[in-house]
């Protein structure tokens, strides 16, 4: 990144800070226009939306064009990758260009042009492997995760998204799965991800985005060991499978299984210690969903009640454990204990509050009553669930 | 990969907690500000609330999957009358606690200062809703016109909305009453239901067109107006998926005269979206604009390369248009 990319992202962290400080009540309009002065924006950044709207065109564009390009021309098969690879190059330099100027670079256009940059790369190192090259399938892919996994990184370390860090994390593990001891070196890699970046997570000389690359590296590094060490993906050598080698293996030993139950129910725990210990609230948020993936997984294996029963004891626990938590925290002195608080502190609570429409409308919106039809004299229809509408 | 970029997660900001030291330093805060930022910055004091409403939230999709499978499987057994009642009690209780905790109700907007209250209040929502819709299934009181109950379960809906001023419920009354009239607005569903698609179309632009009235009118008279961009911003996606409707699915010749009448109508919203600086319709207007008139340019026969650079450049036109825009409505 350069230096003064990295400056502007400091100012950017201030200025939101500032936002959410003047949004909970706690800064007056003064003293927030004089942060503002003192810390004044160094480039444009919109609202989500906007860039949304900015990633949807050029998304389209860029598309399209490529879409043209190629009838046009029609290339041989040879030459695909060669325009594949220039095609590339040039989303890159204007990828590059867009971050280069204060006035474009959050407008939303340089994150989708470097991300077709790469697609289109690693579309070309594919043809050029398969079709060029000849190489045979297996070795192929070995490769193309590879040229991913470094397009990712670099990617991730020039331009600072978290996107990259996230597909980069998921082509090293997939790298990994296709070595001999996979399941093993996700479990040494994953810990050894884990540890190496959570040093950088709070280091000052970090930028920003790249302190941000690290949480979503940590949290990948977690994820990676859980899968390895999960009862129901050892049983399933889901691993193994990543590599095509699955259904050719035996079943797991007693010893591995063993290993696997203790590492199911022990990580989640060790997870969430470290997530209450550290206050990193993505670490807590990990292990809350490994620990939710635990509980399936021991319901897979043990049957102690009906689905709905496990269901609706499951629902009332977690609302019970929620709401219990929320008046424990409440109930502390000044609204917090052990430097945890249930209040939203600068959080914005509407903006939140706005993107859950979203879920719960998908989730429970009813289905449409069917077309009526000649001569229906209907029966009571039948009756849905949270939505009521459709049937159970 | 567009948003990808800041803000940050909380927690990762020595810069925050470095400018706040300065800030504090040079007097633009005071001692107790710095020092609640500070420790807010340095994570000595971190805020859990997301994770408790992320809990409340699945527990509640939890019960009512739990719930419905019990229903499924017992009816027969239990009979309508204990399964009704046992599901109203627990629906009461969702309800009674909601109440209890509720600010009196008001015409203004109102903050619910407890992390809970929503799902609670969408929990006793969704199985009054629940049992309705089994009583009517078992008990068949509104015999053929059973749809009907999707309009008392939207008109439900709407009373709770209204007194616990909530956007959710209010969301889902909407759609309830889409739901009435023909129109799944569920993600899992097609989008204009099933039926006939003619009449479908005149149902979601009549919905969409009593939506956005229903908004305007809630901000014009100031009762809930707040309420005004929920009832118009699903308007406008009823509307606007009625129109595209019309361009891409008339079997007829006809689609002409759905793409003239889409274009004018997202020319007046985004026209009132600019003056009111309001994003989303704009961006609604705009995108279903654009996509409406890729249908004459693919209509065009045998220049498939022109046809997809008339595409792009119809983006390209389309995306500086939005850039203008942007800088011109001084919107963040």
């Amino acid at each position: 990144m350069r230096p003064e990319w990295v400056a502007s992202e400091r100012v950017e962290e201030v200025r939101a800070a500032a936002e959410g400080w003047k949004r909970a009540g706690v800064i007056d309009s003064g003293t927030f226009g004089e942060i503002s002065r003192r810390y004044p924006e160094p480039r444009p950044l919109p609202a989500p939306l906007w860039r949304l709207l900015t990633a949807f065109f050029v998304t389209a564009a860029l598309l399209l064009l490529t879409g043209a390009f190629f009838i046009a021309f029609r290339p041989k098969i040879g030459t695909a990758p060669l325009l594949l690879l220039l095609l590339s190059a040039v989303c890159i330099v204007a990828a590059e260009v867009q971050e280069g100027s204060p006035a474009l670079a959050l407008r939303g256009g340089a994150g989708v042009t470097s991300f077709w940059g790469i697609a289109f790369l690693l579309a070309g190192v594919f043809l050029f492997l398969e079709e060029t090259l000849k190489v045979r399938e297996r070795g192929g892919m070995t490769l193309l995760l590879l040229a991913a996994l470094a397009a990712c990184a670099l990617a991730a370390w020039r331009w600072g998204n978290p996107a990259y860090a996230v597909l980069a994390a998921i082509s090293f593990f997939l790298v990994l799965a296709r070595a001999p001891s996979g399941r093993l070196l996700w479990v040494a890699m994953g810990i050894a991800m884990t540890l190496v970046f959570a040093r950088v997570l709070g280091h000052p000389s970090w930028a920003p985005s790249h302190r941000w690359c690290a949480a979503v590296l940590v949290v990948g590094g977690l994820l990676g060991v859980y899968a390895a060490v999960n009862l129901y993906a050892l049983d399933h050598r889901l691993v193994e499978n990543l590599r095509g080698a699955g259904l050719d293996l035996p079943g797991p030993r007693f010893q591995e299984r063993i290993w696997a139950m203790v590492g199911t129910a022990v990580l989640p725990v060790a997870i969430l210690w470290w997530g209450v210990r550290s206050r990193w609230t993505f670490v807590l948020d990990t292990g809350i969903v490994v620990a939710a993936l635990s509980l399936i997984t021991l319901r897979h294996y043990v049957h102690i009640a009906a689905t709905w029963l496990v269901l609706t004891l499951a629902g009332t626990a977690l609302v019970l454990l929620a709401l219990a938590l929320n008046r424990w925290l409440s109930r502390g002195p000044e609204d917090e204990r052990d430097g945890f608080t249930a209040e939203p502190l600068f959080a914005d609570e509407a903006r939140l509050r706005a993107l859950e429409l979203v879920p719960v409308v998908a989730a429970h919106a009813p289905e449409a009553r069917p077309p009526v039809e000649p001569g229906f004299q209907g029966g009571g229809g039948s009756f849905g669930g949270g939505g009521a509408g459709g049937s159970f | 990969m567009a948003a990808g970029k800041g803000p940050y997660p909380s927690g990762v900001n020595p810069d925050v907690a470095a400018a706040v030291e300065r800030l504090r330093e040079e007097g633009v805060l005071t001692a107790s500000q710095a020092r609640l930022f500070s420790r807010v910055a340095a994570r000595e004091l971190v805020s859990v609330r997301l994770e408790i409403r992320a809990a409340l939230y699945v527990g509640v999709l939890l019960l009512t999957g739990g719930i419905a499978l019990f229903v499924k499987e017992n009816h027969e057994r239990l009979g309508p009358m204990a399964i009704g009642l046992a599901i109203g009690a627990a629906a009461a209780g969702c309800l009674a606690w909601a109440w209890r905790n509720s600010p009196p109700f008001t015409w203004e907007g109102t903050l619910s200062t407890h992390a809970g209250f929503d799902y609670v209040l969408l929990l006793g929502a969704l199985l009054v809703a629940t049992d309705l819709a089994y009583l009517e299934a078992q008990l068949k009181l509104l015999g053929g016109n059973w749809p009907w109950h999707f309009l008392v379960v939207a008109a439900f809906y709407m009373l709770l909305a209204y007194r616990f001023d909530s956007k959710m419920l209010l969301s889902l009354a909407l759609a309830s009453f889409a739901a009435w009239r023909g129109i799944a607005v569920s993600l899992t569903k097609t989008s204009l239901g099933a039926g006939d698609p003619a009449r479908l179309r005149i149902e979601a632009l009549a919905c969409g067109a009593l939506f956005v009235v229903l908004g305007v009118a809630a901000a014009g008279r100031q009762r809930k107006a707040h309420f005004e961009d929920v009832y118009v911003n699903a308007g406008l996606l009823l509307v606007f998926g009625g129109l595209l409707s019309g361009v891409f699915g008339d079997r007829g010749d006809r689609w002409d005269v759905w793409l003239l009448a889409l274009l004018l109508v997202a020319a007046a919203v985004a026209a009132v979206g600019f003056r009111a600086k309001r994003t989303l319709p704009f961006a609604l207007a705009v995108v279903t604009a654009y996509l409406a008139v890729l249908r004459p340019v693919f209509e065009i026969r045998g220049a498939e390369a022109l046809v997809l650079l008339l595409a792009a450049v119809l983006a390209v036109v389309a995306l500086s248009f939005i850039v203008a825009a942007h800088k011109k409505m001084r919107v963040p």
